[in-house]
């Protein structure tokens, strides 16, 4: 084992422990003082359960040495957003109105993560209730750990930016218009959004019930779908739940692209006014280095972007509404100023503005499934337009300028497709770039295969940042 | 600021019930301005299947592509 403990990928991390060459202790005890050294950096954990941590870690141990193995994530560190509820265990999303906040149960993707034995070490930052922002919140925001005066990509910003800095090689998020994706991006790691209905929000505090993906950010693409192999599943109590059976995600990694058809769709971002050509340069690369592993690689039309991101932001601040309606009425100034002024204003919607968005998301989705990925295995868009923003370009009040929170993933959560974030290239200024896959409904395992072949060619996967501790104040 | 606009804006949120604390007032009237274009932009000829579904579920909305 020459790499450190933080470095190994799960399954290196697994057959390790399985080896005997790490115990989940000394692998746990090591993230957490790696964590107690550069959070501060980074303000990627909102809370760390380190005495918790070490007692699942021991008990992974035991179960271990007694001949007892839960799987791949049998005694491997990870972090919860903070709106993932934790039965004892402080749940704020990041509000005000939250901050006393301590569930009685668990959220089921943590249920089945416990199950697997793997060890919470913390609660991550997050935008609040994974929409506002800003810096007048009970937490400050996380900071991209490639360069700390940039925004990490919202809204499960602690979880881009402690998997990017090597704290854990999982951490679950949430994706609502593109929450997951966005840090991914941002933070140069493997995000999914996968299919609605795969994996359960059950306990995963409510943004827009119909959009909200919960999913990992990880380390890699096989990372992550150790992690969806985990947390995939039905649960009865998820009204939104689908059963599809216990697919193994991992099963196509390294299988290759030969003969596989991707739709490129560049037009989707390539004419957005302001978009970087650096990331432009970076998404068309992509497409010839999925070429030249023998896809066939060509462009496709999806319907208007704008269309997406109308019917999206409709229905998610409508839902948002219904769910903070009272504390609106009764406690406005509880509420972040971002998350207050992008939420309040969907009290102006009326019924048919509502219903006209429903009409229109089943005819996108419709639309996107029996056009592009009918014909084609996958479509590769971009992320983001540009890199990561300074975070000194974010003003008090909602919204911030230009293209600093804009990323091209609503659509997706729209239509409900899987899609998946990963590394493409950096730019100049050394910030991550990416692209986006989108795969068919229910297809995680062609995405991933996809995926694996283009981490194996961009040589991209184990690039991480120097993090520097912050200095402490006198 | 378009007078017209912020007159239905203060109506609009005061019937809500809302009182909007006025330091949070231009942020979340600019949301307004881009809520009321967006749903203009979904005003146009739907098909006659295209309605809304109590819960969207993928596997209820395409059963035509066999593919779930």
């Amino acid at each position: 084992m020459t790499n450190e403990p933080h470095e190994l990928t799960i399954a290196q991390a697994g057959k390790a422990l399985r080896d005997g060459e790490l115990t989940s202790t000394t692998l746990t005890q090591h993230v957490l003082d790696r964590i107690g050294t550069f959070n501060s950096t980074v303000d990627a954990f909102v809370l760390v359960t380190a005495e918790r941590a070490l007692a699942r870690a021991a008990l992974a141990d035991k179960e271990l040495e007694a001949g007892v193995d839960r799987g791949p994530l049998h005694g491997i560190p990870y972090g919860l957003k903070d709106i993932y509820a934790t039965a004892g265990i402080p749940t704020t999303c990041n509000s005000r109105l939250m901050v006393d906040h301590v569930p009685d149960e668990d959220a089921a993707a943590e249920e089945a993560l416990q199950r697997a034995g793997a060890v919470l070490v913390g609660k991550l930052n997050t935008a609040e209730f994974a929409l506002g922002g800003g810096t007048d919140l009970p937490f400050p925001p996380a900071k991209n750990p490639w360069n700390v005066d940039h925004f990490t990509g919202t809204s499960s910003t602690g979880s881009g930016a402690a998997v990017a800095s090597g704290f854990v090689r999982l951490a679950m998020g949430s994706d609502t218009g593109g929450s997951i994706r966005s840090p991914a991006c941002h933070c140069g790691v493997v995000g999914l959004k996968p299919t609605y209905g795969l994996v359960s929000r059950r306990g995963v505090y409510p943004l827009s019930y119909s959009l909200d993906h919960v999913g990992p950010l990880a380390g890699s693409v096989e990372d992550a779908a150790i992690a969806l192999n985990v947390v995939a599943g039905h649960d009865a109590l998820d009204p939104s739940s689908v059963d599809v059976g216990n697919p193994d995600y991992t099963a196509e990694l390294g299988r290759g692209v030969e003969g596989m058809r991707i739709g490129y769709a560049r037009a989707l971002f390539s004419g957005v006014p302001g978009v970087s050509p650096e990331v432009l340069a970076s998404v068309d690369a992509a497409a010839e280095t999925l070429a030249g592993l023998g896809a066939v690689v060509e462009e496709v039309m999806l319907p208007d972007f704008e269309l997406f991101k109308a019917c999206g932001r409709l229905i998610m601040l409508a839902e948002a509404f219904a769910v903070h309606e009272e504390n609106l009425r009764t406690r406005p100034r509880d509420f972040g100023r971002y998350a207050y002024q992008r939420i309040a204003p969907a009290a102006t919607l009326t019924a048919a503005d509502l219903i006209q968005a429903h009409r229109l998301r089943r005819e996108l989705t419709v639309e996107l499934n029996t056009g592009a990925l009918r014909t084609h295995d996958a479509l590769l868009t971009t992320t983001g337009l540009t890199p990561a923003a300074r975070l000194d370009e974010f003003p008090i009040d909602w919204p911030p300028p230009g293209l600093s929170v804009s990323v091209q993933t609503a659509p997706f959560n729209v239509t409900g497709n899987p899609a998946l974030a990963m590394p493409s290239g950096f730019s100049r200024s050394g910030l991550p770039l990416g692209i986006q896959l989108v795969g068919r409904p229910f297809d995680e395992v062609r995405l991933f295969r996809i995926a694996a072949a283009f981490e194996a060619a961009s040589g991209l996967a184990e690039r991480r940042p120097v993090l520097r501790a912050a200095e402490m104040s006198a | 600021m378009d007078d017209a606009q912020k007159q239905s804006f203060d109506f609009l949120m005061t019937r809500a019930g809302l009182d909007v604390p006025p330091e949070r007032e231009l942020g979340a009237f600019k949301v307004y301005r881009e809520l009321s274009h967006m749903a203009e932009l979904l005003r146009q000829p739907r098909a006659a299947e295209s309605e809304p579904a109590a819960v969207f579920r993928l596997d209820t909305i395409l059963p035509e592509t066999g593919e779930l």
